[in-house]
């Protein structure tokens, strides 16, 4: 591609980056975002603007885990997307400037770039209590997402707390919170769920912004089809063991030594839709089922409540204890329907003698039986 | 006499606000508070004991797994099960490697900026800045054309009037004099780190998924099965050979990049070896434990109390005597506000009182904070490095007196110079470097475990929730990188009744207690110089020398 | 005629108490239950094999649960194709298979249903008889079509869910919206036992019912004819608007009915079965 090098600004040399570092970084995002070759120059060019857009990233009840995936990005790394795609002008856990001068540069993006602007949020966003539950300089979470998400360009809620409230929503809920999308209603969201969302994921839809100045294309949760398109259980490498009726039945066993399917373990990624077999985590690595435990389906929409318990297959039955299993439940039915049934047969055939006896001695009918004409 | 106001504190983990009151340039009175609560001890509750690991693990991420840890060990503690040795291993190389992370990036990406000032970066020579480099360490990238890189990277960034994560930064400070070759060098080794961080961490995702949130603990062991001749195992020769390799790695980074930058930084703030001093109680559970978890004496990191800054005697460690305050906390207590509740006991009900947002102060008078107030032996404790360090150095830990006396001859300091806010610092790194000298040997233990035939990883003889008695209690301790963790559980009918957790933080950070006094930040703000209300970088300084985490803290 | 036979009981009041032949069950109905007790047979073993994959072949190759699922999946359309044929037929069959036999709609039937009822609580000797359904049958079918209907609906969503498709999309993709998968994945289990509940009672009320009335309720489920007098056919209130003409059978079949109920008479009952002295006989 030797057209594409004249393109490329001396600007970038000047960050550090080497061309064929970058060209090597464009072509790994349109592999991610499953774009065909022909948008590189576009990638290359959008990537490589002098004047870089600028990011905030507001954490509300969150536990960082998306930040901290954040630092784990490789492609592009952390120093690319941090330094040299973007200006990310506001991140708690990593800003420079504190207290005043923190709130400064917030103000700042806000009024000089009005809808220009991208956020990113993470963690739930407390309504409870009129949102005592997490202030930031004395404002609340929820007073902060209003202003911030409705002057931006774009909002990515990253993580489950920011997509749905998260494990912060879990029941019994204490502190009312809520994602994003509910907190402020009618800002355009996108949603990168996972417990915490993949890096790769989010990299990739920054450089699909950044390139396209819009979103990639998105399912009905608003998240994007590329990451969330598919289930842990198609993309599974232990799915021939599935198949196949090969399964880990105690932990530490010999199934599991030879990574057969972990299904019998509790496994969700028959629940789940997400790329974590296919992109790993930490640059490729790994993931939990290759570490030998189950998915937990932390991409799935409320799954705190919703896919767990964990290490059974199916949710608590409501309304029953949560120690009742669905299968339990079902048995009860089942065994309660045949025990009446049971006992109806044998009062029949006793009702059947005392008749026969009965029979024997008068004949006449009973009021009873006088009945049943169609018309009745 | 002014009272001033960070919040956010940045550059930690969570929503951190500190007041202070500040008479004559210097702190005289300080208060801090968590400003953000989630309620994952009632959100906890009525839920599987199993699974607690996965919810209250992500109380944080930047410890991530310590409170999984704390919380399997809690569950196997109340059911009386014992994990397999492959288990204890593996949950210490983690560990360490967690440590060892943890602790990186608390110096380059959170602490750093505090005393390395970006734009000094621009003014060095990067021959010079070579020199230095290669003066005190054997790196090898320290070529003057890679410090040219780095600066001209600097130079574009500052150039282009879009500073990104240095927008808000206190740029030319009077606080900071480090040389401008320093600056360079650390502003150099700050974007080394972020790269080094990323490949060490996949220890993480080999022994745990992924990282953060790793996922491969289990009441009773680990899920990460072992064995010599199946390429499918979690752990097998060739993720073994690579686990040495990544760990081989981060000990030369330790030994080359991280201590040398450490020492040459401190050697530029001697003051600060004098400021921010702690209550002078030190608290450490002891952590890795080097055979079964019962066998406190033969933690690697040893468990005790220091009282009153004394080396000479260590007090044994009896949790029952933790309990927390509410006085000054958002919470109530069915007993009233003024006492203190053991965990295995405690309650959670939380209650605001504070003023309604938007505010300017807090009522620090009355209660000012979303932490609890811990307390050992109804007294102030400070955990983290600096406690773990000083308790072992006092409980004659070799290795650790021969790290700590090393350092100390190289800064000229005696002892009592550690209790203070570049102290911890430097515990901190020198724990660092404990913890990287041992990775590899754990990790080829493990090896040897495998190959001589014991592949046991869990223990699942109380697995099923059937074989469990009908009410249990437990609690779980360990010492994560920022200090003393204990999850306490108790088990009603297989499901948890109640959970309370007392984290490193939640010591550190908490507000007064019911008899006024102060926690263990507010202690250490006392006498510190303010030179610009406007720039609180030394508040920063000290807090930051703790390594807050408030979403642990408050959780 | 036999007592039990309803329109008897009331002697005298009935001037034709000729046995008929009534054609009841057409073949749709017949054969679409038929494909759904197949298919059900089918879907809960796979199905429950798939919640629980109890047979597991350790280390052997194989493809089990592919298998299951596979079958599973297919008998599943098997299923769905019965289903329609059938609620097809709620619409264009006779009398006895229209929808209304199915919903407690009038005082009429409610009467029935609750006669029904207590004849099963043992609070009243004679079942309410009918050419078609009883009320309470007939309420208990459409609970398990309607259970049907969620049981595909669910089916077909984690299907989706497994397989994607856009056509499947389009027309369950609604659904996981509204109730997650794990939600889904648990009623559509649930639902194989309330079909396992449905099936013991249905079974049982079934040889209880034909033994009680006599009309060849078990022989209809497969021929799809009922025997009955013919006035208690005429009285029959499933009648649909402008059909008055009653399928009457054939002559030589109805005799020979109606022989063997005469030669039956006077056999000794079966042991167990329920007989019915005192009653009037007709004859
Ligand atoms: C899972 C298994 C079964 C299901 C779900 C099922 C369902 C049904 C349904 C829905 C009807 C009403 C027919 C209609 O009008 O649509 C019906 C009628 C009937 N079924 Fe079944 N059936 C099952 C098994 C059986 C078996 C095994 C038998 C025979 C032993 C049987 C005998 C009958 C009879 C005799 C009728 C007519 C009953 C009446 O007039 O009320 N069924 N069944
Ligand atoms: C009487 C009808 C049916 C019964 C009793 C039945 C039963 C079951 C059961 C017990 C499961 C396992 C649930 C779990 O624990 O994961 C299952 C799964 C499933 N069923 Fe059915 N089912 C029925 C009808 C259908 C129909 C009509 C469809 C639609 C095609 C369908 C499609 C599926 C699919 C796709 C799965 C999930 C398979 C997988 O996880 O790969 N089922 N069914
Ligand atoms: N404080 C704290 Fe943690 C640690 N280390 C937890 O126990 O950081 Ni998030
Ligand atoms: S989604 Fe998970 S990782 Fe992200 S903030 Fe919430 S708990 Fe933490
Ligand atoms: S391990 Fe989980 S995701 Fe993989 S095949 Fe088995 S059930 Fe599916
Ligand atoms: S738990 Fe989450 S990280 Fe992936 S494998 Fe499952 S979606
Ligand atoms: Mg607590």
């Amino acid at each position: 591609m030797p057209p594409l090098d004249q393109d490329l600004p001396s600007a970038l040399e000047a960050r550090g980056v080497s061309r064929r570092d970058f060209l090597e970084f464009c072509s790994l995002m349109l592999a991610t975002l499953a774009l065909p070759t022909r948008y590189l120059g576009k990638v290359v060019s959008a990537l490589s603007q002098p004047q870089r857009p600028v990011l905030v990233w507001m954490e509300f009840q969150d536990c960082a885990g998306n930040t901290e995936s954040m630092l784990r990005s490789s492609h592009p790394s952390v120093a690319e997307v941090v330094l040299d795609l973007l200006s990310w002008e506001y991140h708690e856990t990593i800003m420079a400037g504190a207290g005043k001068a923190a709130e400064t540069t917030l103000q700042n993006v806000v009024k000089n770039h009005k809808g220009k602007y991208i956020a990113v949020v993470e963690g739930a966003i407390p309504t409870a209590d009129d949102g005592v539950y997490c202030t930031i300089a004395g404002r609340t979470a929820l007073d902060i997402a209003r202003e911030v998400c409705s002057n931006s360009a774009a909002n990515i809620a990253v993580g489950a707390c920011a997509w749905d409230g998260g494990l912060v929503r879990a029941n019994p809920n204490p502190t009312g919170a809520l994602g994003l999308e509910e907190a402020v209603p009618g800002v355009p969201v996108v949603n990168l769920g996972g417990c915490p969302h993949n890096v790769a994921n989010t990299a990739a839809v920054l450089v699909h912004y950044l390139t396209f100045h819009e979103m990639p294309a998105l399912d009905p949760y608003n998240r994007p089809l590329f990451a969330y398109g598919q289930i842990i259980h198609d993309q599974c490498q232990r799915r021939a063991h599935y198949d196949a009726g090969r399964f880990v039945e105690e932990w530490g066993d010999e199934g599991s030594r030879k990574g057969w399917c972990l299904y019998k373990m509790g496994c969700k990624g028959p629940e789940a839709t997400y790329n974590c077999p296919v992109v790993r985590w930490n640059d490729g690595t790994s993931w939990p089922v290759q570490s030998g435990h189950g998915c937990i389906a932390c991409a799935a929409h409320r799954f705190w409540d919703w896919s767990s318990p964990f290490y059974k297959k199916l949710p608590n039955v409501p309304g029953f204890g949560v120690d009742v299993t669905a299968e339990e439940v079902g048995w009860g039915v089942v065994g309660v329907v045949a025990g009446v049934t049971a006992a109806h047969a044998v009062g029949t055939v006793i009702r059947a003698h005392k008749e026969a006896s009965e029979g024997s001695k008068e004949s006449g009918s009973k009021p009873e039986s006088k009945s049943a004409s169609p018309e009745a | 006499m002014a009272r001033m106001v960070v919040d956010p504190i940045t550059r930690i983990e969570g929503h951190l606000r500190v007041e202070a009151q500040v008479d004559g340039g210097k702190i005289s009175d300080a208060w801090s508070s968590g400003t953000m609560f989630r309620g994952i001890e009632l959100i906890v509750r009525g839920r599987d004991p199993r699974e607690a690991w996965l919810w209250t693990q992500r109380i944080c991420a930047v410890c991530t797994m310590v409170h999984a840890l704390a919380s399997v060990r809690a569950v196997e503690n109340a059911l009386d099960i014992e994990v397999p040795d492959n288990a204890r291993l593996v949950r210490n190389i983690i560990s360490a490697t967690q440590y060892v992370h943890d602790h990186i990036i608390h110096f380059y990406h959170l602490h750093a900026l505090d005393w390395v000032d970006i734009t000094g970066a621009l003014k060095a020579d990067p021959a010079k800045t070579s020199q230095l480099a290669q003066s005190i360490s054997e790196w090898p990238v320290s070529s003057t054309a890679y410090f040219q890189g780095v600066q001209n990277r600097v130079k574009t960034l500052v150039e282009s009037r879009q500073l990104s994560l240095f927008t808000s930064g206190y740029w030319g400070h009077p606080a900071y004099h480090l040389p401008p070759e320093v600056d360079l060098l650390a502003v150099a080794h700050y974007l080394q780190a972020l790269e080094f961080q990323r490949e060490f961490i996949r220890i993480h995702a080999v022994l745990g998924g992924k990282n953060p949130h790793l996922q491969s603990y289990l009441v009773g062991g680990m899920s990460t099965s072992l064995d010599p001749n199946e390429p499918d195992a979690p752990i097998n020769p060739e993720r073994i050979d690579f686990l040495v390799e990544v760990a081989s790695k981060a000990k030369t980074f330790v030994d080359q990049v991280l201590i040398p930058d450490v020492l040459a930084v401190a050697g530029f703030y001697p003051e600060w070896f004098h400021l921010g001093a702690g209550p002078g109680n030190y608290l450490s559970y002891g952590a890795f434990p080097q055979g079964r978890i019962q066998d406190i004496g033969r933690y690697f990191l040893p468990r005790g109390v220091l009282l009153n800054n004394d080396l000479s005697k260590v007090y044994p460690v009896d949790p029952s005597k933790v309990a927390e305050y509410v006085a000054h906390s958002w919470y109530t207590y069915d007993q009233g506000n003024n006492v203190a509740l053991p965990p295995a006991e405690g309650e959670t009900h939380p209650k605001y009182t504070g003023p309604k947002p938007p505010y300017e102060f807090l009522n620090v008078e009355e209660k000012y904070s979303w932490l609890k107030a811990p307390r050992y032996d109804d007294r102030v404790m400070e955990v983290g490095p600096l406690s773990r360090m000083l308790v072992s150095y006092a409980s004659g830990q070799p290795e650790v007196k021969a790290l700590v006396d090393g350092a100390l001859a190289k800064l000229k300091a005696p002892p009592a110079a550690l209790f203070s806010t570049l102290g911890r610092v430097a515990a901190r790194a020198l724990e660092t470097q404990l913890l990287a000298n041992h990775l590899v040997g754990w990790i080829e233990q493990l090896r040897r475990n495998m190959d001589s035939g014991d592949l046991r990883i869990h223990n699942g003889e109380k697995w099923d929730p059937e074989t469990w008695p009908r009410s249990a209690r437990g609690y779980g301790l360990f010492e994560a990188p920022r200090g003393s963790l204990g999850h306490w559980v108790e088990i009603e009918d297989t499901l948890i009744k109640n959970y309370q957790i007392v984290v490193p933080t939640t010591w550190n950070a908490g507000p007064r207690d019911a008899k006024g006094r102060r926690g263990a930040y507010e202690v250490a703000l006392l006498q510190t110089p303010i030179a610009d209300p406007e720039r609180p970088l030394e508040v920063l300084r000290t807090i930051h020398s703790f390594d807050p985490c408030l979403a642990c803290a408050v959780h | 005629m036999n007592a039990a036979t309803p329109a008897a009981t009331a002697a005298g009041q009935h001037h034709d108490e000729r046995l008929i032949r009534v054609y009841v069950w057409e073949w749709p109905v017949r054969i679409a239950h038929w494909v759904i007790f197949f298919s059900i047979l089918v879907l809960g073993f796979t199905g429950y094999y798939i919640y629980d994959p109890f047979i597991i072949s350790r280390g052997h190759p194989g493809f089990l649960m592919g298998t299951m699922r596979f079958i599973h999946e297919v008998t599943g359309f098997v299923f769905i194709a019965a289903f329609l044929l059938r609620a097809y037929w709620f619409f264009k069959g006779n009398r006895w298979a229209r929808w209304r036999q199915f919903l407690l709609i009038d005082s009429r039937q409610w009467r029935g249903a609750r006669n029904m009822l207590r004849y099963y609580l043992f609070l009243r000797r004679e079942p309410e008889s009918r050419v078609g359904h009883n009320p309470l049958a007939g309420a208990t079918y459409s609970t398990i079509y309607t259970l049907a209907v969620i049981e595909i609906l669910t089916g077909l969503a984690l299907l989706q869910h497994v397989a994607g498709g856009k056509v499947l999309g389009f027309f369950i993709g609604w659904l996981p919206l509204l109730i997650t998968i794990q939600r889904l994945r648990e009623i559509h289990f649930l639902i194989l036992f309330i079909f396992g509940a449905f099936f013991i009672h249905h079974v049982y009320s079934a040889v209880l019912m034909s033994i009680e009335e006599h009309s060849g309720l078990m022989g209809s489920i497969f021929s799809g004819y009922k025997f009955f007098p013919v006035d208690f056919v005429a009285a029959d209130p499933a009648r649909i608007p402008g059909e008055d003409v009653l399928p009457v059978a054939p002559p030589g079949r109805g005799q020979r009915a109606r022989r063997k109920h005469a030669a039956g008479k006077g056999a000794a009952p079966a042991p167990g079965s329920p007989s019915t002295p005192g009653k009037p006989s007709p004859h």
